[in-house]
């Protein structure tokens, strides 16, 4: 346990690491990097233009409604990771993030959903409240927290449940990135060399997955689920380049940190929030 | 995305006002595409991965695309798609193009 003061102020962090993603996957700052999957950024993610694209339902919005609603989500996600009304810019954010996304159905990535997901999260969570240049009061440090916690535990869930099939499991899907050099660098050349190799990946990355829930959720093996959940996306991000979903992971991972706790024994002193924080 | 061994490749043919046949290579759409449908149509004349089902939601849209492109009188497009070692499946779209 930790007092909601330190729950608030890692809600506040995580907000404000994740804000910094959110922009840094939406704009062209990292352009020098030359990143592949960067290169749709300038000089906003999802500004319009003349090549051929569809929207993902309904009629294409018109090219200078696009261009507003990329400038609006670029001034909300700012707003968001510097703490000034954070719950309004980040709800803000998320939405004209996928507003903008749903104008190309084809350029959909779920690193993308995701990150436009986490920033509706956690500005719903409270996370405006702490390390924000205006904080916002907090309504319920604990049930925010546990919001942003289910938000992390689900991504495992669905994306190890999403692996309990036969094309997975038999190591077809790990052959196939291999096969296409998605995967194929380091450690994991090695290990998807054989069926064998292929299927105890396979078989060891859903069971990683589903396990990461309980591990993260349960107070006692806390610290073993995030130091096991950081491997993951490190191995991930070594060998697959997923964009930035591992980075994103790990800024919401800053929600199960627990800076105060004595998580063996369940022992630390709970501090009440002051008057102002709790208003 | 990862979970699945799936790929997928398109036939593209195109018909002229007599109704003479031309296979064509869909990587030639990819030419005036934005980013995200162009990496998808590039080198879709063999099988690669992608995710197929958004290509399958919208085969309507490619195919009114396609007869802009290629000036054609009629266009016909078929998706395949398969998982790996599982069976095929076919989805095609037939498009009377308006000049």
């Amino acid at each position: 346990m930790t007092s909601a003061r330190e729950e608030l102020r890692m809600l506040g962090l995580a907000r404000v690491a994740f804000g910094g993603l959110v922009l840094l996957r939406t704009t062209p700052l990292l352009a020098p990097l030359r990143i592949p999957y960067l290169r749709e950024t300038a000089p906003l993610l999802g500004w319009p233009t003349a090549a051929w694209h569809f929207p993902a339902f309904g009629p294409a919005l018109p090219a200078s409604v696009v261009a507003v609603l990329c400038i609006a989500r670029t001034l909300a996600v700012i707003l968001f990771a510097a703490g000034v009304r954070a719950r309004a810019a980040g709800i803000a954010g998320g939405m004209l993030g996928w507003l903008v996304l749903a104008q190309d159905a084809m350029s959909y990535v779920n690193t993308l959903h995701l990150l436009f997901l986490g920033m509706v999260v956690l500005a719903a969570s409270g996370a405006g409240g702490a390390l924000a240049l205006r904080p916002e009061p907090a309504i319920d440090p604990r049930s925010g927290l546990a919001l942003t916690r289910a938000l992390v535990v689900s991504v495992y869930a669905w994306s190890g449940l999403a692996k309990l099939n036969a094309s997975w499991l038999r190591g077809d899907a790990l052959a196939q990135l291999h096969e296409y050099r998605i995967v194929h660098e380091g450690l994991a050349e090695s290990l998807l060399a054989s069926a064998t190799g292929r299927a105890t990946t396979a078989w060891i990355v859903a069971a990683v997955e589903l396990g990461l829930g309980p591990l993260l959720l349960w107070p006692r093996t806390r610290r073993i689920g995030i130091v096991v959940a950081l491997a993951l996306h490190a191995g991930l991000e070594l060998s697959v380049h997923p964009d930035f979903f591992g980075f994103a992971m790990a800024a919401l991972l800053l929600a199960f940190v627990e800076p105060g706790a004595r998580q063996l024994t369940g022992t630390a002193t709970a501090k009440p929030l002051s008057a102002r924080a709790t208003r | 995305m990862y979970s699945r061994a799936g790929e997928f490749r398109i036939d593209l043919v195109t018909f002229d006002s007599e109704d003479h046949a031309h296979p064509r290579n869909p990587t030639a759409l990819a030419v005036h595409a934005a980013p995200g449908p162009a990496s998808l149509l590039g080198g879709s004349d063999h099988w690669r991965p992608g995710p197929s089902s958004i290509l399958r939601a919208h085969i309507d849209d490619l195919a009114r695309y396609a007869c802009h492109e290629t000036r054609a009188s009629t266009v016909e497009i078929t998706l395949h798609e398969r998982i790996v070692g599982g069976a095929e499946r076919a989805t095609r779209q037939r498009l009377a193009c308006t000049p």
